[in-house]
Parts: C-alpha cells; structure tokens; sequence
C-alpha cells in the first residue's frame, strides 16, 4: 500500500515530535489529567481559548502554569473579582509628572498564557474587556492599540458550586471559547502519586521542551492536515442535528434544545479534531477525531430547555444522543 | 189702642197657626229620623245575614307545644266572594304550623268556605284567638266589606315536672322515616355511580387491548445472508475498476458495519473503526478474525479519510476478505440429533 499524503503525514510526524515529549513533561508535575492535558494542547495548537469547569483543587492552575513553562511562555493568573475593572486586566495610561507625558502600563493580559480564574465573579465590564482582547488579539490603551503576543492563550475557570453573587458568562461570550472542559477528580492511584508528590517523598523538576515559535510552526503544519470531505460532512451533520434534530430522526431531543451550535461550532469542531489528529501524529483527520472533541467543543453551544432541566438532561446527553444517532462516515 | 187691640186679634188668630205648624214640622222629622233608622238598620241586618263567619278548635285545652286544629267556615250566598286574608306565620299568640287551601261546598243556594291550620303554642297560660277576619264583594258590588268570626279561647297547659325525680338528658333526636324521593334520590347516585365504573373499566380494557393488526410478517432475513449477497452484488458491479476506489471502500464497509450490527447488536454504522473494535472486544470471536476485522476496517479508513490509494490487488482481495469475515462469524445452528450424531451446520 502507498500513502497518497505521504510528505503531509511525513511532515506532521515531524512536527509533532515534540507533542509526547511535551505531555512527558508535563505529567512529571500533573499527575494524571491526560484529558485536560490533551485539550489544552488543542487550544494551544488550534488558537482557541479554553473554559475550564471544575471543583476547586484540581490543579488547573498549576496545569497552565506548567504547560507555560514547558513551553517558555509567559503566564500570568488573574483572579476575577466583583470590583475588579478593565484597566486592571488591560492596563491604563498614567501621567508622568517628570515628562508631562501620559505612560501606557500595560496590563497582565500581556502573557502568553492568561489565567483568568473565577472568570463569572468579575461584572460584564471586565468579562467583555477580556472576551474582546481574545477575539481581536489586541488591545487598546488610550488612543494606542497594541498586539498580544502570540501564542495568546486565555483559560478561563468557572467553579461550577457557588453561584451566589456570580455573573454568569453570557451565551453570545461563552460561545467565544473553543473548548468546554470538565474536569474530573482523579483516580485513587493518581491521588495517592499526587499526595506522595506534595509531601515531599517526591521532587520532580521540569524542563522546557518547545519554544514559543515551535508552537507557531506546528500550527501551520497543523493546517495542512488532510480533512477529508466525509469528514466535512460529517462534522456538518452534528452540528446541523443540535439545530434541526428533527431532521436527523432525533424526535426525542427536539423538545429539549433551546437553540442549537452556532457556524463557530463547525469551525472550532472543525479545528478541534485536525488539532486531535496533530496529537495523534496523523495527517488527515478520522471520525475518532471528530468524535474526540465534540463534547468539549459543543457542551457549552447547545442550550438546553427549561423541560430539558426540569428532567436533568443536560447538553452533554444531547450531543452524546446525536453522536450515537449520526452515521460515522 | 185701636191699632193695639187690632194687632192683639191678630196676634191671637195667628198664634194658632204657628203651634199647628210647629207641631207639623216636628212629626215630619220625627217620622224622617225614624224611617232612616229603619231603613239603615233594615240594610244592615240585610248584609249581616249573607255572609257568617264561624271559628272552632278541635279541642280547647292543649298541652304547651302540642299542635290543634283552627278552623274557619264562612258560610255565604252563591254571588258572593271570600276574600281570604294570607296569615304569614301566626293567629294571634299562636303560631301557625301549617295552613290548608280553602276549600267550598255548596247546598240549598249557600256556599260553605272551610280553611283549617295546624296551630302550636309555646307558652302556657289561657289565650284567646282573636276574631277571624275574611273581606268579601257582592255581584255588581265593588265594596269590600267584612266579616269576622267570634274569639276562641284555649288552655294551654304546661307539663307536670316530677320534682322528686332526677335530672334527665335531653331525648336524642328522632330518627325520620325515610321517604321515596330519598330513596329514589340514592338509588338515582348508585346507578349513575355504577354506570360511571362499567364505562371506565370499558375504556380501560379497549385501552389495554388495542386492536389487533393483523401484519403478515415477513421471513427475517439473517444479517449474513443480507450482507454475502450485499458483497457480492458490490464485487459484481465493478465499481473500484471505474477508479471510484474511495466509493468502493464506502460500501464495502457500509455492508460490514450493517452487519456487525445485525450480527452482533452493536450500532456499528454509527460507531467509529475503534468504538467497533472496542465493542467486537466483548464478542467471543478468534484473535485472527478480530484482527482482520481491525486491518480490514483501519484500511479502508486510510481509503476514505487519507486519499491512501490501494493497490489493484488489496482492491481485489477486499471482498473475499469481507466474505472470509462474514463466513466465519455468522451464528452455528445445531441440526437435530440424527442416527446418534450432533452435526453443526451453517446456516
């Protein structure tokens, strides 16, 4: 047999390299989470921002601060807060009394790595400053507009107990993320090697492994990655199922999706799954890819209905409802 | 003096006179007076008698509470009308229990009015039942005039208390007979109770039992069967040598997945090449057909998703391989015993 893609899968088998050396690294310090370890490479390597949901304690922040070492990013945590406001986040020009002149001071989204913990404790105000500068990649002081830094990465966490005294993300801000993560309690070998770690019977330093450039350079392989149009169309069926179920045979859904996923879902799902396949080492894209990131990539989409909540399905059974009635190419 | 003595003649011839006409005018109103009272007390004696008016008790000493009878007859001529007065709830200090309708006999050209209540009295002592009053018209008449019967007196006695006995209870209250229109009235409930039941019980089991459809049921055609002719007509439509490999591998996997799925219960069309093998883990199958299904299904990915151009010859061996697959996973039916022997057939 001859592969017809040969210098792509050549090519991404090259550039890829790094990726399980990287994942190495990174679990030296985050000890299982391959999950979350896996869809932040995603969002690095797709150029989309994550939303991570989780109880306290599960090491997201030190999983971003990790993922930004290994790559020698920049990191910085910026935890929201009720009376937080823009010119925290983005900065804000000062008078210099010396030059008579006002100073621009730059905020912490000036990273390559943002942090943005408790994102709905913060007011709408800082939620848009933030959600802007993700979408433009840029900022604006004053009159002067500046670029961020590339690789931009924004993860912002949502505690998904205390909703007392929280602003909620809306619809329209929440669908600017790429990827809905969930993250989950580890397993019991994992804690006991978590406890052993923090306790001091364990040190386990990390290096750097990849540049920020090497991050940049993957990505442009990373669009050369064969999708094939069954693959399109496939993707299209999902995503046109959330909106139209009845079309797709889905009866029993209909009366419980609000509104289905909008064209930034095709396009993130779409991303989602050549970014799998990237991490796969693969140069074209398989079903298994798209099916790997449609979860994270659609849970926060697809609104549910008030029958919907009032019989506990939640966005995540629906989508799990339609990958399990669509047929795999 | 001439003239005095000549009105003294006068005076004495005309004083004859004047006594006389005195005495004229005052036997005309004599008899004046005495003919309006006549005729006035004639009228009256005249009225008086057309119309009576009698009251009578069916006894005359009650008990305190008991109840008696009041009657009231109006005897009148034929031409006359009795105006019968409408009594709310009492006769005087007595209460009025319950009231007839009047009712009228007639004999020798008089008609007799009787109406009867049903009197009670809760206090003792004697008491009178004032006159009965009953208003009536004459033919021609428009009048009312009136009529009224005598009083009726009544002795009320009280109930003797035995002093030297005990306090008693007070009697629990009577127990009413009961009547048709109750009797109707519950039997009415309880039939249209029991009808209410038979209708619900009747829908429930038209419910419970819908009618049966009688569909003739097709022979099922086992999954093997379905797919080896599937493959078959694939390989005979010669579909990878008109260069649609990609289409080829499509079906041929489309007719393995619809099997899997027939054969083993698993959605395979909706399911990817690892989500099957995943599924086949669970499924008691030799290791080298579960591997074959695995390369099988893995190629043929590479063919759809990688533009992975097989050689004419993996082309011509694919649907012999799918064929070897289905042969060797389609269910063994064991043929009843004969001469001794257990003999495993395919089916």
């Amino acid at each position: 047999m001859q592969y017809d893609i040969k210098t792509i899968n050549e090519k991404i088998q090259k550039e890829s390299a790094f990726v399980d050396l990287l994942i190495m690294e990174i679990s030296k310090v985050i000890v299982g989470q391959k999950y979350m370890t896996e869809r932040l490479l995603i969002g690095l390597l797709a150029n989309g921002h994550i939303l991570l949901e989780g109880v306290p304690g599960l090491a997201k922040t030190l999983a971003v601060k990790t993922l930004a070492q290994a790559i020698q990013a920049k990191f910085q945590r910026i935890q929201f807060t009720p009376d937080l406001l823009p010119a925290d986040l983005v900065g804000t020009l000062i008078y210099n009394q010396k030059d008579s002149k006002f100073q621009t001071k730059k905020g912490p989204i000036f990273a390559n790595f943002i942090l943005a913990d408790e994102i709905n404790r913060s007011p709408a105000k800082v939620q848009s400053a933030l959600l802007e500068a993700m979408q433009e990649r840029q900022v604006t002081i004053g009159e002067e507009t500046f670029k961020l830094d590339e690789p931009f990465l924004v993860l912002a966490t949502q505690n998904p107990i205390e909703q007392e005294g929280t602003y909620p993300l809306p619809e329209a801000q929440v669908d600017r993320f790429m990827l809905k993560i969930k993250i989950d309690y580890p397993s019991k070998d994992e804690e006991l090697q978590i406890m052993r770690q923090n306790i001091g019977t364990q040190n386990n330093t990390m290096k750097t492994v990849v540049s920020p450039k090497d991050i940049l350079r993957a990505r442009a392989a990373m669009n050369e990655i064969y999708m094939d149009e069954k693959i399109e169309r496939y993707i299209l069926d999902i995503v046109f199922a959330t909106r139209a179920p009845k079309d797709y045979g889905l009866d029993n859904v209909t009366q419980l999706i609000s509104y289905g996923a909008s064209p930034r879902a095709t396009i993130n799902l779409a991303l989602g799954a050549k970014a799998y396949a990237f991490i796969k080492r693969r140069g074209y894209v398989i079903p298994e890819d798209v099916r790997a990131v449609s979860l994270d990539v659609l849970r926060h989409r697809v609104a549910v209905t008030y029958e919907a909540e009032a019989e506990e399905v939640t966005s995540e059974n629906i989508i799990q409802e339609i990958l399990n009635k669509i047929e795999v190419p | 003096m001439k003239s005095y003595m000549k009105y003294k003649v006068w005076s004495k011839e005309h004083g004859t006179w004047r006594k006389f006409l005195y005495t004229l005018y005052s036997l005309l109103l004599t008899l004046y007076f005495l003919f309006f009272s006549v005729s006035s007390a004639q009228a009256n004696e005249g009225t008086a008698a057309h119309v009576s008016v009698s009251a009578t008790t069916d006894s005359s000493h009650i008990t305190i509470g008991d109840w008696f009878h009041y009657t009231i007859n109006v005897r009148h001529p034929s031409g006359v009308t009795i105006l019968w007065k409408q009594n709310a709830d009492s006769l005087g200090a007595c209460t009025i229990v319950q009231q007839d309708s009047v009712s009228k006999t007639e004999s020798s050209g008089f008609v007799t009015e009787q109406k009867s209540f049903t009197l009670s009295k809760y206090d003792a002592g004697t008491i009178t039942i004032p006159p009965f009053t009953v208003g009536y018209t004459t033919t021609g008449d428009t009048t009312i005039h009136e009529a009224e019967s005598e009083p009726v007196t009544i002795q009320v006695a009280t109930v003797a208390v035995d002093t030297t006995q005990g306090i008693k209870d007070i009697k629990p209250p009577l127990s009413l007979p009961w009547t048709w229109k109750e009797i109707a009235m519950y039997a009415g409930i309880l039939l249209l109770l029991c009808v209410l039941a038979y209708l619900v019980y009747y829908y429930m089991k038209k419910r419970r039992k819908p009618e049966e459809i009688v569909v003739e049921e097709k022979p099922k055609v086992p999954p093997h069967v379905t797919a080896l002719v599937q493959l078959r007509e694939l390989e005979a439509e010669r579909i990878w040598q008109r260069g649609e490999i990609k289409l080829f591998y499509s079906k041929a996997t489309e007719i393995l997945r619809s099997y899997f799925e027939g054969r083993f219960g698993i959605t395979a069309l909706e399911m990817t090449t690892d989500e099957i093998m995943n599924q086949l883990q669970h499924v008691t199958l030799p290791k080298e057909i579960k591997k074959e299904i695995n390369e099988m299904l893995t190629s043929a990915d590479f063919v759809k998703f990688a533009k992975f151009a097989p050689t004419p010859a993996d082309n011509d061996e694919f649907i012999p391989r799918a064929i070897k697959i289905v042969e060797a996973t389609k269910p063994v039916v064991e043929n009843p015993v004969t001469e001794g022997k257990e003999a495993a057939v395919n089916v």
